[in-house]
């Protein structure tokens, strides 16, 4: 299946930077091909089982409760409290794993495609990102409605900070795809190597402990993009302040990680066809 | 408006060869294989190839296996970028280079219908009028709404070679030209697939069968190594074609003289 709704096809050996950040617009902005792909592949993936899509729901409620079972006792806060601190920095953590993993493999998975349509490679991108979005909404959301509910510190107007938060996770995610996509299309060691850092980033990660509770170095936790992350959504929500040293991190970070991507994709765009 | 075209001006095109292995076939090297260190690094799959089709061209192109047909017909859709030279194609190109890209087995034939319909953008009436047809051409009955992994091989390729063809695009390009299923349904897919060749503006055909490419090309490119060895019209070039691969059948002429000696060709 290739069929192809761009009418003009002009390609040479020079101006392949130009052609590059074209193209990745152009399949940004195709939300009905990346959407249809997206949505198929997570019906695909839970065909045939009864509880569908929600069963990464139920995982991850169980996942909480024993984890609020055994590690709630280590902390100095309430349970409730860990409880809040938990359900969303491990939604929001698992929203970034799944981008860091899934951007490894979001041509690899494509291959088929790759090789048979004209597609803007950008597409398989917004594909993985939606598809990522999806599963972890699923789990976002409704953590975030119960705390909003009944966690007092979160009913303010500065939990309206939560969209932004959110929005900032999937620019992020489809800049983390932009240059893992192609760099680990060509070296096959980088999906390994993300996946296992991925696993050890989680423990050095503010999401199982809280800040203070172990005697962590501040600065491990400072300059940790994705406590930093968790923290723009988090904080707001856990204790009604708005976090402003987090959000200057992360405006600061999603600036730089944005020029970083884009100077990987515009490189490999045209060439990554070749390392599949 | 411009009208439909290709144009490919000195078109080169190299991949590389990510892992290079170390030569151990000792009949010499191919010319077009770039060794640095002893080591494969790249190949030049297409060579200074020159071609300009206009609207109403058919063009078939032949050669043995590993010519670059199949890259040539990559190119063509966009799929690959030009190491050198350039490509200029004008309207809408459908690539059948696998009909069955992208089923999803466990959705039922009519979703998987929607799905491409979406894919080639449609919506609205457009997309519900597209799935009909595909259903109605395919024939297979209830099955449409049962899971795709509940049909035979037929039935699927049935369903989706007529997902495959339903859309007229101003460029066609074919790998080899596909039928699907039993007798009966095969006439039909024929049929079919001559229609959408008819209403087409360029066709561009990629086989080994030069019976076909005799019925339905008025030009052909025979491609050999990468390069163009001959371009013409139909008649003259596949009788030449036909008699310089019955001589590398009865061994007149070796298929790939191999020339060069390892090493010597490390520059090329």
């Amino acid at each position: 299946m290739s069929f192809s709704r761009s009418e003009y096809l002009s390609q040479s050996n020079s101006g392949e930077f130009t052609d590059a950040a074209k193209d990745f617009w152009v399949g940004a902005r195709q939300f009905n091909i990346w959407w249809a792909l997206a949505t198929s592949e997570v019906l695909q993936r839970f065909g045939r089982t009864y509880l569908g899509i929600f069963w990464i729901l139920v995982s991850f409620a169980a996942i909480m409760t024993v984890k609020i079972i055994f590690l709630g006792g280590l902390q100095t806060a309430s349970a409730i409290e860990f409880a809040v601190f938990l359900g969303i920095g491990y939604s929001i953590w698992q929203f970034m794993a799944r981008s860091l993993n899934d951007g490894c493999t979001c041509y690899v998975r494509s291959k088929g495609w790759l090789l048979a349509s004209r597609f803007p490679h950008s597409v398989y991108i917004m594909q993985s990102v939606a598809v990522a979005g999806i599963e972890n909404a699923i789990t976002i959301l409704p953590v975030i409605c119960i705390v909003l509910l009944f966690w007092e510190p979160a009913q303010s107007q500065v939990s309206l900070l939560v969209i932004p938060g959110l929005v900032m996770l999937m620019i992020n995610a489809v800049a983390v795809m932009m240059y893992l996509g192609p760099l680990s299309t060509r070296y096959r060691d980088l999906t390994q190597f993300v996946s296992a850092g991925v696993r050890v980033l989680f423990f050095a990660t503010p999401i199982i402990w809280m800040p203070g509770a172990l005697d962590v170095p501040q600065y491990l936790i400072d300059w940790n993009p994705f406590a930093r992350f968790i923290e723009i959504v988090r904080e707001p929500l856990l204790y009604g302040t708005p976090g402003l040293d987090n959000w200057l991190f992360v405006s600061v970070f999603t600036v730089i990680h944005l020029l970083v991507a884009k100077l990987i994709y515009v490189r490999t765009r045209y060439r990554q066809i070749h390392w599949l | 408006m411009i009208m439909t075209h290709i144009r490919l001006n000195n078109l080169n095109l190299t991949m590389p060869v990510l892992i290079g292995s170390h030569l151990n076939s000792s009949d010499g090297v191919d010319p077009r294989i770039h060794y640095i260190n002893g080591k494969a690094k790249s190949f030049a799959v297409l060579t200074d190839i020159n071609l300009s089709l206009e609207a109403g061209d058919r063009l078939g192109v032949v050669g043995s296996n590993g010519a670059g047909k199949t890259t040539l017909l990559r190119v063509i859709t966009g799929i690959y970028r030009p190491s050198f030279g350039d490509v200029h194609v004008k309207g809408t190109v459908e690539s059948l280079f696998q009909v069955g890209l992208g089923m999803r087995d466990d959705r039922s034939g009519w979703d998987n219908l929607v799905l491409r319909g979406k894919l080639i953008g449609l919506k609205g009436p457009a997309l519900r009028d597209y799935v009909r047809n595909c259903a109605a051409f395919a024939e297979i009955g209830t099955f449409i709404d049962m899971p795709m992994r509940t049909y035979s091989q037929g039935m699927a390729m049935r369903l989706m070679f007529a997902a495959s063809t339903e859309a007229v695009p101003d460029i066609l390009v074919l790998d080899e030209l596909i039928g699907a299923g039993d007798a009966s349904f095969r006439r039909r897919a024929t049929e079919r697939m001559l229609s959408l060749v008819d209403r087409s503006g360029i066709v561009v055909l990629s086989s080994h069968a030069t019976p076909i490419v005799r019925s339905v090309c008025n030009k052909v490119l025979w491609l050999d190594r990468g390069r163009v060895r001959e371009f013409g019209p139909t008649d003259v070039i596949i009788d030449s074609y036909a008699k310089a691969m019955k001589e590398a059948q009865t061994g007149k002429v070796a298929a790939v003289p191999r020339t060069a000696k390892p090493g010597s060709s490390a520059a090329a």
